[in-house]
């Protein structure tokens, strides 16, 4: 059931998320264009184009970052709290399903928008950056060594493979525990009679705060382990667990105190 | 007469307001009932509740012998009183939804009302007319070989010659044996297809009955007596 779901819930998602995608291609494809043919031609209307082209392509990176999370979110809110919930709590599906469906579609959407970030990035500034593939690997090398090494020198420690397997567990985790968090802010805001959505707005705020004091507290006493990997998969067992709970929230609150009215 | 759903000293406040209060009421099997009341008297969230889209403040609800739950939402076919539909779907893909979904959707069924209401699978729900929405949910619901229709206010806000063809599609599409819960204010016109009345006011039910008995008893029309009943 949960393939049925998913299915359904991608292929909605779909009709927001691919025409994204085809305009940030056209968009970094004209930036690209214009910047190769016009990039010696000092004439004001060429200069305006360019610019106009690269304000264009810096709205489609800036996109490409926030959207993933806003077109989740409206898709979470109209499948399940507006009109729409009418059909999806009624289909003899388990409530657990749906919600489950709604985080695995968080996170395949939100990988493919990086990747398609990425994509963007590379062809728009590859040139400069990158001569060949091994360039590439190079840079992938970098993201994934020097991340681990600065949170290493913090504490003093030496970077080894646990530690970067680690911070990537970490950046995957964090994705799960946003729309966790942000799909039990919405389930708790539909619990008032009126201003749902401030109540939602309310919930969110109120779980953040509450991760951010959980966090100092730990980060304080973990900062006299002394260990970069203690710290770190501390941090990856928090969110793992932060997660499953604000899931298990928000499978409770639909299944046992819907209020579709 | 076998009884499909048990009411037992329901229910549900809204803060400080009681919508249902403490109701018990069995709906038998195979019948066509008429849940009747004026606005605000209970109908909808009665119906809400029996599709576990609101959870009762007190009191339970059985359907086949099941708490509603996963089990009553696939003996359930339920028409709500608004366009529970994707607008930016085409019919194509809300009959693939029902028919992935739903064990008992008879799509063969469902194209030929679809057809009847010259309503193309590849046509965009945003761009139909209100009524045609609304009709195309009543095929979608209709088409299924549910145990119990529920539904809520089919027939408020259309012409009289919607009305008919509203009516005339509930009466020929149900599953046989199936029970259908109609709820509805406009009682002239679904009198003649009704076997028995719930009449609710102020989430309490002041009457229930099957219509040959109400008529005897009081020597008029149900419509008669709930405008007797809920004048203002």
């Amino acid at each position: 059931m949960l393939g049925k779901v998913l299915g359904l819930d991608m292929k909605a998602c779909a009709k927001m998320f691919l025409p994204m995608y085809l305009i940030a291609a056209v968009l970094t494809g004209l930036a690209k264009l214009t910047m190769i043919l016009f990039q010696h031609n000092d004439n004001t209307l060429v200069s305006l184009s360019i610019g106009l082209t690269m304000v264009l392509y810096g709205v489609t990176i800036f996109a490409l970052v926030i959207l993933p999370m806003v077109f989740m979110v409206i898709y979470f809110y109209r499948h399940f709290l507006t009109d729409q919930g009418y059909l999806t709590f009624t289909l003899p599906v388990k409530t657990s399903t749906l919600v489950v469906s709604q985080q695995i579609n968080g996170i395949i959407w939100t990988i493919l928008s990086v990747v398609v970030l990425c994509a963007a990035l590379f062809g728009m500034f590859g040139n400069y950056i990158i001569d060949s593939w091994s360039d590439i690997k190079e840079m992938f090398r970098g993201i994934f060594f020097f991340a681990p090494q600065a949170l290493a020198e913090v504490f003093g420690n030496k970077v080894n493979g646990l530690t970067r397997i680690l911070v990537i567990s970490m950046l995957v985790l964090e994705v799960l525990f946003l729309y966790s968090s942000l799909y039990a802010s919405m389930a708790l805001g539909q619990l008032y009679t009126k201003h749902k959505i401030l109540g939602s707005v309310i919930a969110y705020i109120a779980i953040r705060i509450a991760v951010s004091i959980l966090n100092s507290v730990a980060s304080f006493v973990l900062f006299y382990v002394n260990s970069v990997n203690v710290y770190l998969a501390y941090q990856v067992v928090e969110q793992i667990f932060l997660g499953v709970f604000c899931v298990g929230i928000t499978i409770y609150i639909l299944k046992n105190k819907l209020n579709l009215d | 007469m076998e009884t499909l759903v048990n009411i037992q000293n329901l229910t549900k406040k809204y803060g400080s307001v009681v919508a249902l209060d403490n109701i018990s009421i069995n709906l038998p099997q195979g019948r066509i009932i008429g849940l009747l009341g004026p606005n605000g008297s209970g109908k909808t969230t009665l119906i809400k509740l029996m599709n576990g889209l609101l959870q009762p403040s007190s009191g339970e609800i059985f359907i086949g012998g099941e708490p509603v739950g996963l089990e009553t939402k696939a003996m359930v076919s339920y028409l709500p009183d608004r366009n529970y539909l994707n607008n930016g779907d085409r019919v194509k893909n809300v009959l693939n939804q029902f028919e992935r979904f739903y064990e008992d959707f008879d799509r063969d069924k469902a194209e030929e009302m679809l057809d009847s209401l010259q309503i193309s699978s590849k046509m965009k729900l945003k761009s139909m007319s209100k009524g045609t929405k609304e009709k195309m949910q009543l095929a979608l619901v209709m088409s299924r070989q549910a145990k119990i229709y529920i539904l809520d206010e089919p027939i408020a806000g259309v012409d009289p010659a919607a009305r008919d063809f509203i009516l005339r599609t509930i009466m020929d599409h149900r599953h046989p044996g199936a029970t259908v819960l109609i709820s509805t204010h406009l009682i002239a016109d679904i009198e003649p297809v009704l076997d028995d009345a719930i009449f609710l006011q102020y989430g309490r039910i002041l009457l229930a009955n099957t219509v040959q008995n109400i008529r005897s008893e009081k020597g008029k029309s149900v419509d008669e007596v709930f405008r007797e009943v809920f004048r203002c």
